[in-house]
């Protein structure tokens, strides 16, 4: 078992201010607070994501390479740090996507599809790279001689592939080198400071349990949303265990039509974790395999019905 | 391997059951007809993946079981190492006595000796 290296409840707290200053469309002050923590919590990775998040916004809105760049460094020292992290793979090909870096994009995107097969996401940039191939070979063929251009015709991919690209084409919207956001992505970053509250407060309801090991609020991407971490496992692997197999199950149970994830229980050798879907965050529950889970399953109940309310 | 699967559906709280490889190739599926057998072993080892490799992260050598549940439905997934044991149930279910018929299930296929 990785022991936790335990910075992360003093890096929570810069995560906590950042977002805050965020939710308050203060983005430098978010970056300053973010600075510092970086410079405590140097190998924490939500704060360097943040931090990218932070750069992607200014880029979008000024478009400057030093922003994208800038945003690009930030992924790179958090996959330095997790080289799974599902946002830093995300973020990071979308940047070497639109950068033209496609082979990069590729070799980032086939480790997000390691950790998070059939992820929509991951392959909606993977037909976008596709696509920018061709796009580049067929510019290439049209500068070069006749005889040439039977290369070009190899390359070109059967019509089915091609409606294929074009639907997914509406998911990943690059308008004119923007790093542009999906629905649930842009719900994700402007998520009220007061709904966080709402989901934090009512963590109470799980106070006093024997047995539990940790708490886990976490948002769709496996950025902490709020931790309460007793166990010896490291923090940010968990949130992004919570965060990898949460999008797995809801993509899963969606394409196989048996309705909609509400929640998931896992039983490993060191504790047994519960995955919860809580609207626009992820619950997470790791507790001992001894734990009574009806009592946690009632107060799942309470706490959903809570926050709902 | 199917004979296993079909006392395993006798069970009345099973709905249906399935063998399939990691990268999700079916073994043996005795699911309802109006089940896409195909996408369920697709997803279930995209899920089954996803889970090993993030706890693979975190230091822990995999998973005993997954339990998904939906508005009305349960699945669970049981690591058998090579393979994926997959059962489908209602939502409200004794959770034990299915427990106990999935690792009798499992304790089948594993003596088959075949696939693990």
């Amino acid at each position: 078992m990785k022991k936790s290296t335990k910075p992360a409840s003093g890096a929570g707290a810069y995560l906590r201010i950042a977002k805050s200053c965020m939710s308050l469309g203060e983005y430098q002050l978010a970056l300053d607070v973010l600075e510092r923590g970086t410079a405590r919590f140097a190998k924490d990775v939500t704060l360097h994501i943040m931090k990218g998040e932070i750069f992607l916004q200014f880029y979008n809105r000024e478009k400057t390479a030093y922003h994208l760049k800038t945003a690009l460094d930030n992924y790179e020292k958090a996959l330095k740090i997790n080289p799974n992290n599902y946002l830093a793979l995300l973020r990071s090909s979308k940047i070497y996507v639109v950068s033209g870096s496609l082979g990069k994009a590729k070799e980032r995107i086939s480790t997000l599809l390691k950790v998070s097969p059939n992820d929509e996401q991951g392959q909606a940039i993977l037909q976008k790279v596709k696509q920018k191939e061709k796009q580049t070979a067929a510019k290439q063929a049209q500068s070069q001689p006749a005889e040439k251009k039977q290369k070009v015709e190899e390359t070109k991919q059967p019509a089915q592939e091609a409606v294929a690209a074009e639907s997914v084409q509406e998911q990943i919207e690059d308008d004119g080198g923007l790093i542009t956001f999906q629905d649930d992505e842009k719900e994700n970053i402007e998520v009220d400071a007061a709904d966080y509250e709402n989901l934090t407060n009512r963590l109470s309801l799980f106070s006093r349990i024997d047995g539990l090991q940790g708490i886990f609020l976490v948002d769709k991407y496996g950025m902490p949303i709020k931790t309460i971490n007793r166990s010896d496992l490291d923090e940010s692997h968990l949130a992004n265990l919570l965060s990898n197999v949460y999008r797995a199950s809801i993509t899963g149970v969606k394409r196989m039509r048996l309705g909609e994830f509400q929640r998931g229980y896992v039983m490993t050798a060191v504790g047994n974790i519960y995955i919860v879907n809580a609207g626009f965050a992820i619950l997470g529950i790791l507790m001992d395999a001894e734990v009574d889970t009806k009592k946690i399953e009632t107060r799942i109940k309470m706490y959903l019905e809570d926050i709902t309310s | 391997m199917m004979d296993v699967l079909e006392k395993l559906n006798r069970h009345k709280q099973i709905d249906g059951s399935m063998l399939i490889t990691r990268d999700g190739i079916i073994i043996a599926a005795a699911v309802p007809a109006e089940v896409s057998k195909e996408s369920v072993a697709a997803f279930l080892s995209s899920i089954g993946l996803a889970l090993k490799t993030s706890l693979q992260d975190l230091g822990v050598d995999g998973f005993a079981r997954y339990s998904i549940s939906t508005i009305d439905k349960r699945i669970i997934l049981m690591d058998l190492g090579k393979t994926f044991l997959i059962i489908l149930t209602p939502l409200d279910i004794d959770v034990a006595n299915v427990n106990m018929e999935m690792f009798q299930a499992a304790n089948m296929i594993k003596k088959s000796g075949r696939l693990d």
